[in-house]
């Protein structure tokens, strides 16, 4: 079905045409856990009849997402699908910058990138020079602004192997750091080691430090340990993830949750959604943009509306550049939180 | 290979092409194959000389080029509102100049020849459509690129945290280190830049650099006459710097170097 006509329908539903972004993860529902194929050639298609172009017009979201993550692989496979992307990442790089300027092409002249948002295995997987590639055509293609109201953010899943790590990253101009738990994509994510963390990332002068945890069997305890030094390192924002507590037997781990909640809170930190806290008058809810736009392979895309996702295959992702058409190959609707 | 005590202006010949250039191996022909070296010299201009003072290019103006600095030195520098310069490099023989102005319209500083200098421009109009047809090329730049943000950005965390000591330590190190890379010795070097421009760079003043300097000499750790300097004790140098100083550039290389 073509997008646009997804959108009319997704209005006669009542979709709500305004949300606010928090860490690239806007709060959403969806009201079909299916997707449904994109109509090939749709989605330019409906840019071109400026259907989606409404979105986009004042301002937009972007992400830009690693491989694999994204496209439903388990943790081992990912695990196992890192060293054969890496041996072709330069390729992947390239193409991601095609998808970019793509992008660029199919957008209403003047849409602006209100907020940047790099997924969190990309400083782990990307090159110092493959990161630099990325930023420059995305900043040369969409003229980002690098002023200090800019929000370009960067989550880390793990901490980088050196300081030249983050002087890059502060260097290509992102200026707001997420720590991010990739849950069970990562083999140990270090709650004891977190204020160190935070404490060096503080030196490099971002303007803010995020925190995006998981509370899960294995990070509860040292959750538990370590909330209140965290805490004390004031970080601008926190988000607890719950997803995965309708399972069974979890019963223990609500209870922690809940506790996590009750003690963020006497910190002073607000809660801005059930599960996102902020320190007061850090300004961190990037207003005014409707949509996210995603890039890479796999990559998610959000609307007030509907969430669309990139090909999952590296060969059919390839294939859409090249055919110099948008990858995006499924839908599906949502219903925001607020 | 033994290193040579020699001065940054060497003799090059200026119409020299990349094929010949000894400093090819540092700049951007590194990535391409000799096949494609005589695409890179058509849109490359060679060997034009700049006598001491004169400016590569201006802050403000339109950005057109890249510069590598084939011999001589050259330094960049800001001008606030107010007036005030801040000098934001030195930059050698074989290094890239303009690259922290790619992704805008415009330079973001400006650059000048620290003594007589010959650069080749690099018109990145028309070397972006090269690269695009050699992918190694276009790696190898925002490699360098990467390097250049990152050694500046570790300049900004040296400026605002460490002793006066430790960042003209620092800058030593980053210069025997460069001198080394071109396989120059790495302890017996000219300063290309007087001693108010070092302490513009390092936020210091002139008096404090001179002072460090005397101290250095007084304690063995390095002998300095006029711009002369000889690096008498490397170790005590890196000493100096703090576990977590920011010339990783030059502790990784010694560390390669040690191999």
């Amino acid at each position: 079905m073509p997008v646009g006509k997804v959108v009319e329908q997704a209005k006669q539903n009542g979709g709500n045409d305004s949300w606010v972004y928090l860490l690239n993860s806007p709060p959403k529902e969806f009201s079909s856990e299916n997707w449904s194929a994109l109509d090939e050639g749709a989605y330019e298609a409906d840019y071109r009849n400026s259907s989606l172009a409404r979105y986009y017009e004042g301002g937009f979201a972007l992400s830009v997402q690693a491989p694999c993550f994204n496209t439903l692989v388990s943790a081992e496979n990912y695990a196992r699908r890192l060293p054969s992307m890496n041996a072709n990442l330069q390729k992947y790089i390239d193409y991601i910058v095609k998808e970019v300027r793509l992008l660029k092409q199919n957008l209403p002249a003047g849409s602006q990138v209100k907020y940047l948002h790099w997924f969190g295995d990309l400083v782990r997987q990307l090159t110092p020079a493959a990161q630099t590639q990325v930023m420059y055509y995305l900043g040369r293609e969409f003229k980002l602004n690098f002023d200090a109201d800019a929000r370009h953010v960067i989550e880390l899943d793990a901490r980088p192997d050196s300081e030249e790590a983050l002087a890059l990253i502060k260097g290509l101009g992102f200026n707001i750091v997420c720590i991010n738990d990739p849950g069970e994509y990562a083999q140990s994510f270090p709650i004891e080691s977190l204020r160190d963390w935070l404490q060096t990332i503080r030196a490099f002068d971002f303007k803010a430090v995020y925190l995006r945890l998981k509370v899960t069997p294995a990070t509860v305890t040292a959750l538990s340990e370590h909330l209140e030094e965290i805490l004390t390192e004031r970080p601008q924002g926190i988000l607890l993830s719950s997803h995965k507590m309708e399972s069974a037997g979890t019963a223990g781990l609500e209870a922690a949750l809940k506790d996590f909640k009750r003690r963020i809170k006497s910190a002073s930190f607000i809660p801005i959604t059930q599960d996102f806290f902020a320190l007061p008058w850090t300004g961190l809810i990037s207003q005014g943009v409707s949509c996210l736009h995603g890039v890479g392979l796999g990559a998610f895309s959000y609307t007030p509306h509907y969430q669309l996702r990139n090909a999952t295959q590296l060969d059919d992702y390839y294939k859409a550049l090249d055919n110099s058409e948008l990858p995006a190959r499924a839908i599906r609707y949502t219903q925001t939180q607020l | 290979m033994e290193s040579k005590h020699i001065a940054t202006s060497s003799p090059f010949s200026l119409h020299r092409g990349c094929h010949e250039c000894n400093l090819s191996k540092l700049c951007i022909p590194i990535a391409v194959g000799a096949e494609d070296i005589d695409r890179l010299e058509e849109i490359i201009r060679q060997g034009k000389m700049l006598n001491r003072g004169e400016y590569i290019f201006e802050q403000h103006t339109p950005f057109r080029s890249c510069f590598a600095v084939r011999s001589g030195a050259i330094k960049t520098f800001t001008v606030s509102e107010e007036g005030e310069e801040q000098v934001t490099g030195f930059y050698l023989p074989g290094e890239i100049i303009g690259l922290d102005s790619v992704s805008m319209e415009k330079y973001s500083c400006s650059a000048v020849a620290l003594e007589r200098t010959s650069v080749c421009e690099i018109p990145l109009e028309k070397f972006e459509d090269l690269a695009s047809d050699i992918p190694s090329l276009q790696h190898h730049f925002f490699s360098l690129m990467s390097k250049e943000i990152q050694e500046s950005r570790q300049l900004t965390m040296l400026l605002s945290k460490n002793s006066a000591e430790e960042r003209i330590a620092s800058l030593l190190l980053s210069l025997s280190t460069r001198f080394s890379r071109r396989r120059l010795s790495g302890t017996n070097f000219r300063l290309p830049m007087p001693r108010s421009d070092i302490g513009n760079y390092l936020g210091l003043a002139v008096e404090t650099v001179s002072r460090v300097i005397t101290r250095f000499q007084n304690n063995g750790i390095i002998k300095v006459q006029g711009r002369e300097v000889q690096i008498l004790q490397l170790e005590e140098l890196q000493k100096i710097l703090r576990h977590d100083t920011k010339c990783l550039d030059h502790q990784k290389e010694s560390a390669l170097n040690a191999r």
